[in-house]
């Protein structure tokens, strides 16, 4: 028991350490990293980023969101970079040097020829009075306080706060070039969230028969066999003209259940919630998302200017619960 | 060496070696500068654990000064703790030690430690070292202890310096530094309260907190009084600083092993640190007595063969 206790302890000091390591860098954001994203922004050429062991992995984590966000950006071993592949480097590029000491050899062996090269050179370290800070044009001071880990065999919380401040690096910078859903899903080919919610709501939204619809004075039993149809946990209620009037979901189901236990024969109007979200189908999956996010609801009616109802899109449908396809493919 | 400027490292809190009759034991004070000096970034002189600061008198600790600053001659920074048990006291001892520096000339890196508690309460205390700082022109470090708190027979309110007092007296740049005994949280809010001094450094007053999460400015080690090498290799190691030549392979595991040889050896000293360590330092022949400023009690078996176990393992 008493070992349990004391592995619970351990565990929650890491957790506590890492953590206060990254609060800590919170103050240290002013000036500098402001110009590293003007200068990173300003850059005709790549990020580059550098490190030996885990700084190394670190470091190709943030050239990996980098590249997966809209700036150009990839990885240099500083053993390899010595042995013929600064050859990749040009004047054009910002080099990122990851070390927490300052002193990693290998990335002070490389500096000199970076700056022979004319290279721009932001120092990711925890020492700003350390080599790699004080050759660097920028430093970006990701100093923490204490290891978590014994004797420091590992880094831990030094990784994790640069690995944050790069993340930080990776947002401002995703800002600051206007990122749009449009380039998330340029540089997510493979079919991931970003193309599924960068696509408008008419590609995607459930259409013509397969639209869970009844009208106005129909009965809740033919709703309920209607909504056990179409398989999206709710039924859209409209008029003849197709005019949305109101929406029945299981949940409006469940809690009329609550008040009278025979809904059988009760027209739909008794049930159903008025005024319901609705959206425009040129706007996005995305969109869409974050409607139903924000009003905790998991379908939304697709409708025109004139409350027409063109269709209806489910949550799970959009965030891949379901199969997502394309209307027409 | 540029001024002012903090170590980085192993810190030794020195054990101030005395004759049978209660004077500097001046050879061994040298013999365990020898010892201590090519491993150490920072040597506590006088301090309130293992140099027994509590018990030495101003014209002892300003012989100490003397003699330790003569050996060093500036290699590297010392700290010499000032605390008494008033702040007239406080403010005269601080002021003797300044006239020694100036009459010999030191010229080295001098820090004056100072655990405030034991003599003021929290309240008023960055009106007080306002007025302290411009006694002199050599930086101060602060010691935070609530352990060495509960020893003053005085029933003061807190242990702590509070954090938000912290916070102020940051602001007073001569103020460069903190030793740290205490909880995880504590020193949590204390690093978040200084988040506005980059430079401020806070060292591990706790070897064994230091060996678990060791603090990135370094450690006042009272083991290394015993085992100089070993402290310095681990906490360069822990530090990220090791030298190219050391990082062979299987560093690692000998840094592991040499971090649990370091737990076994504070074992055997924990529970009465200087005279064990005296002791042992005496059995080695590196200063003259075990002899200290408070009775002593009698030594349990493990205490007793410190020596032999240093010894044995041919440490230094």
């Amino acid at each position: 028991m008493k070992k349990g206790l004391s592995v619970i302890k351990q565990a929650r000091e890491v957790l506590e350490i890492e953590a206060q390591g990254i609060l800590n860098l919170i103050e240290r954001i002013g000036t500098e990293f402001e110009q590293a994203v003007e200068m990173i922004l300003g850059s005709k050429g790549r990020v580059i980023f550098t490190g030996m062991g885990k700084s190394g992995i670190v470091g190709r984590k943030i050239a990996a969101t980098l590249n997966s966000t809209g700036t150009p950006s990839l990885f240099l071993h500083p053993a390899d970079a010595i042995h013929g592949d600064l050859g990749m480097v040009t004047a054009d590029d910002v080099v990122i040097a990851i070390s927490n000491s300052g002193y990693t050899k290998e990335v002070t062996t490389i500096i000199p020829t970076l700056k022979g090269l004319g290279v721009k050179l932001i120092a990711f370290t925890g020492d700003p009075e350390s080599p790699v800070a004080r050759e660097s044009d920028l430093l970006i001071n990701v100093g923490v306080d204490r290891e978590a880990c014994p004797l420091g065999l590992a880094p831990t919380t030094s990784t994790t706060a640069a690995l944050a401040m790069g993340d930080a690096l990776a947002v401002v910078l995703i800002n600051r070039r206007r990122f749009n859903s449009k380039d998330f899903k340029r540089f997510h080919p493979g079919g991931s969230l970003g193309d599924r919610l960068s696509v408008k709501i008419k590609e995607v939204m459930v259409t013509g028969e397969e639209i869970p619809l009844v009208c106005i004075g129909q009965t809740m039993e033919e709703t309920l066999s209607e909504i056990d149809r179409k398989d999206l946990g709710a039924s859209l209620v409209v008029d003849d003209g197709l005019v949305l009037q109101g929406v029945v979901t299981d949940g409006d189901i469940r809690r009329s259940l609550l008040q009278r236990r025979d809904i059988m024969g009760l027209q739909v109007e008794e049930v159903m919630s008025i005024s319901p979200k609705t959206l425009d189908e040129e706007k996005t999956a995305a969109d869409a998302v974050a409607l139903m996010e924000y009003h905790g609801i998991t379908v939304l009616p697709i409708v025109d200017k004139a409350k027409r109802v063109k269709g209806i899109v489910h949550l799970h449908g959009l965030l891949g619960g379901k199969e997502f396809r394309l209307n027409g493919s | 060496m540029e001024a002012n400027k903090l170590p980085k490292g192993l810190i030794v809190d020195l054990v101030t070696p005395l004759t049978d009759t209660g004077v500097i034991d001046i050879e061994g004070l040298n013999a365990l500068l020898a010892r201590v000096l090519p491993q150490a970034d920072g040597i506590l002189l006088a301090g309130p654990q293992m140099g027994e600061g509590r018990g030495l008198d101003l014209q002892f600790k300003m012989e100490l000064l003397e003699k330790a600053s003569a050996f060093v001659q500036g290699k590297v920074p010392l700290f010499f703790w000032i605390s008494e048990d008033s702040i007239e006291a406080t403010k005269e001892l601080l002021d003797h030690l300044k006239g020694i520096l100036e009459s010999t000339g030191y010229s080295g890196m001098v820090f004056w430690l100072d655990s405030p508690l034991v003599y003021h309460s929290n309240r008023g205390l960055y009106r007080y070292y306002q007025d302290l700082t411009a006694m002199t022109g050599r930086p101060f470090v602060l010691y935070n202890d609530a352990g060495l708190i509960k020893l003053v027979e005085k029933q003061l309110k807190r242990g702590n310096i509070r954090t938000n007092i912290l916070k102020d007296l940051s602001r007073i740049e001569k103020i460069m530094a903190l030793v740290f005994r205490g909880s995880l949280t504590r020193v949590n809010n204390y690093q978040k309260a200084l988040n506005k001094r980059p430079d401020f450094k806070i060292y591990d007053g706790d070897e064994a907190r230091f060996l678990e999460h060791p603090s990135m400015s370094g450690i006042v080690s009272m083991g290394a009084n015993l085992a100089p090498r070993i402290w310095s290799t681990v906490t360069r190691a822990s530090l990220g600083v090791l030298e190219e030549g050391e990082r062979k392979p299987g560093y690692v595991s000998q840094i592991w092993e040499m971090g649990q040889f370091l737990k076994d050896l504070m074992d055997m000293y924990r529970r009465n640190p200087v005279w064990t360590v005296k002791k042992a330092l005496s059995d080695l022949k590196i200063i003259k007595s075990p002899a200290c400023t408070a009775v002593t009690e009698p030594f349990q078996e493990k205490e007793s063969r410190l020596a032999e176990f240093i010894a044995k393992h041919h440490i230094e």
